[in-house]
């Protein structure tokens, strides 16, 4: 059961993390966080398809994450979760063509190896 | 070769401005704005539904229920500010410098679990806090956002 959560947090929070960014890059770089950028920001998400539909993906992802805290502890679920990020990586590089070059690479990879050692 | 130079024309002012040291200092406060609502959401919501207990359940009434925890709400009123902060700060950086690099949080969770909720942390523990530190550390120092994707520029 618990492997089951681990897969369907994985596999959300990856299509949720690609689909908020492309989606975020369409609607344009929110400049502050005043109070009236939030709202038009929170009516541009309204209007995005794709951000819409990553926010289900992690809501989906959300509450797996609850269901898995309740049968584990806090550093089980956090680093189980964390394989997604080298397929998020490789997944950036080539559909929202980022330019990923080996600091990321490194970065990415030292991510899942700290997340794993955090288990114990 | 016509959609190439679409694009660059498109995406050429954004990319040039997010080299300015105002849009990297913007980025770098909404990043801190970022990891600060994840580890607070986290511990509060890892610590309220310890209290609240074993949650796998089909029906949506069995979470509204566990929302009745203080922990629990706070927890999710926190991460629902992440989620807002995470996707502005999406709006101006590449996923590959947001994930390494808003993974500082899993630092932070650990050593709050340690302080607040008593979790023992053992050497194997710290290397990972050193090694994720490192990780935030090299992505921290490559440019914010390189991403060619269609980027349209704020309407507003």
């Amino acid at each position: 059961m618990k492997w089951i959560l681990v897969a369907i947090i994985a596999s959300s929070n990856t299509v949720g993390d690609l689909l908020n960014t492309a989606g975020m890059k369409r609607i344009g770089a929110v400049e502050d966080l005043s109070l009236r950028s939030l709202l038009q920001l929170l009516l541009a998400i309204g209007r995005s398809p794709m951000v819409l539909g990553g926010i289900a993906a992690l809501a989906i992802g959300f509450f797996a994450i609850m269901s898995l805290l309740s049968i584990a502890t806090v550093s089980f679920a956090i680093p189980a979760t964390a394989s997604s990020y080298l397929v998020e990586t490789l997944l950036a590089k080539y559909i929202l063509k980022e330019d990923v070059r080996w600091r990321r690479w490194a970065a990415s990879g030292l991510v899942v190896i700290g997340v794993v050692l955090l288990r114990w | 070769m016509a959609d190439q130079s679409r694009r660059s024309a498109t995406t050429a002012p954004i990319l040039e401005q997010s080299k300015s040291p105002t849009f990297t200092s913007k980025t770098h406060l909404l990043t801190a704005i970022v990891v600060v609502t994840n580890v607070v959401g986290n511990v509060c919501l890892s610590h309220g539904m310890q209290e609240v207990g074993r949650t796998i359940s089909a029906s949506p009434a069995d979470y509204v229920r566990a929302l009745f925890n203080p922990w629990v709400l706070a927890g999710s009123c926190t991460l629902a500010l992440w989620m807002i902060s995470d996707l502005a700060l999406l709006s101006r950086a590449d996923l590959t410098f947001v994930l390494p690099v808003t993974a500082s949080a899993y630092v932070f969770i650990a050593i709050a679990g340690h302080f607040v909720l008593g979790d023992r942390i053992s050497w194997e523990r710290w290397l990972g806090i050193i090694v994720i530190t490192v990780a935030v550390i090299l992505a921290e120092e490559t440019p914010s956002l390189t991403s060619k994707t269609e980027y349209r520029e704020h309407s507003q």
